[in-house]
């Protein structure tokens, strides 16, 4: 009897805050990086987010939230790889996070603007261009259709 | 020995009227029943015997035996439904969430986007990163009221 209620109480403990506690996890990453990134620490803003995309997610968390969580971490990486002049680590990032798919929503147009910038930078200026227009064909889209909803944030 | 053909002696048919006596549930009389313990257990325990009823010790010895292995039965059976509700439970929980309700981008970041996306532009554009650090805390916002985040 004791084995079941502790097996019972186990699932309960062990299922239940998995989603919320990556998602907090998550956030707290983000603002790190942005305290170090913001004291010019950049590679240490990486490596936290390199750590942010390394780790397992919960199977309780749903396939686009989890895509959009570490397609959002990818842009930033990217987006810090190119602040540290380094394109081809920049490039690394964008295609790892676009290898998990592409939307029409802002994080695919992100990694795109991101890879068109990286492939700029190291002379592929096709790439860059095929990137740059993927990239406003997904975000103009977007801004037509919330154009269309009114919104004016 | 005492010869079985000798006529009783006076105690021994006193013992008797008493062995009787509480064979047929008649009240001895006082003070004589300590002196004939031994025939009055004897008595209980013929008479016991004989109704073929369950005495108190005997409705013990039986509730003794029984109520182990119902006890033992009961034990199986709740354990058995609690492994069944956590292995549900589990499978349950284990299904993915429906996605979060995430919010659309804002006009701003999506014209900060297409503002980076073309040749030219600045490798590190900070409108654009700030428009998605706002982003993001939305994101994070619908994220955490999905999957009830403490943040």
């Amino acid at each position: 009897m004791r084995y079941a209620v502790t097996l019972f109480a186990a699932v309960l403990a062990g299922c239940g805050g998995a989603p919320a506690r990556w998602i907090d996890e998550a956030a707290a990453a983000h603002a790190r990086a942005d305290a170090l990134a913001g004291s010019g620490d950049r590679e240490s803003a990486i490596r936290i987010l390199e750590q942010l995309v390394a780790q397992p997610t919960p199977a309780r968390i749903g396939a686009r939230d989890r895509r959009a969580v570490v397609q959002d971490a990818y842009g930033r990486l990217a987006d810090l790889a190119l602040a540290a002049g380094d394109p081809a680590r920049a490039l690394g990032y964008a295609d790892a996070g676009l290898a998990l798919g592409e939307a029409r929503d802002a994080f695919t147009s992100t990694l795109r603007t991101f890879r068109g910038k990286a492939n700029e930078a190291l002379g592929r200026d096709s790439d860059a261009a095929r990137d740059y227009e993927a990239a406003q064909i997904v975000a103009e889209a977007l801004l037509q259709a919330a154009m269309a909803d009114g919104g004016s944030r | 020995m005492t010869d079985p053909d000798e006529p009783a002696t006076e105690s021994e048919q006193r013992e008797a009227e008493l062995l009787a006596q509480a064979l047929e549930d008649r009240p001895a009389g006082d003070g004589e029943v300590a002196s004939v313990e031994d025939a009055l257990g004897a008595a209980w325990m013929v008479k016991a015997s004989r109704s073929g009823g369950l005495g108190d010790l005997r409705a013990r010895a039986v509730l003794e035996h029984a109520w182990p292995e119902r006890s033992w039965m009961r034990r199986r059976v709740a354990v058995a439904a609690l492994g069944a509700a956590a292995a549900a439970l589990a499978i349950l929980l284990a299904q993915p969430r429906r996605p979060a309700v995430l919010p659309a981008p804002p006009p701003r970041l999506l014209r900060a986007q297409l503002e980076a996306a073309r040749r030219g532009a600045p490798a590190t554009i900070v409108p654009l990163e700030q428009e998605l650090a706002a982003y993001r805390r939305d994101v994070y916002a619908a994220l955490g009221r999905a999957y009830g985040s403490q943040r």
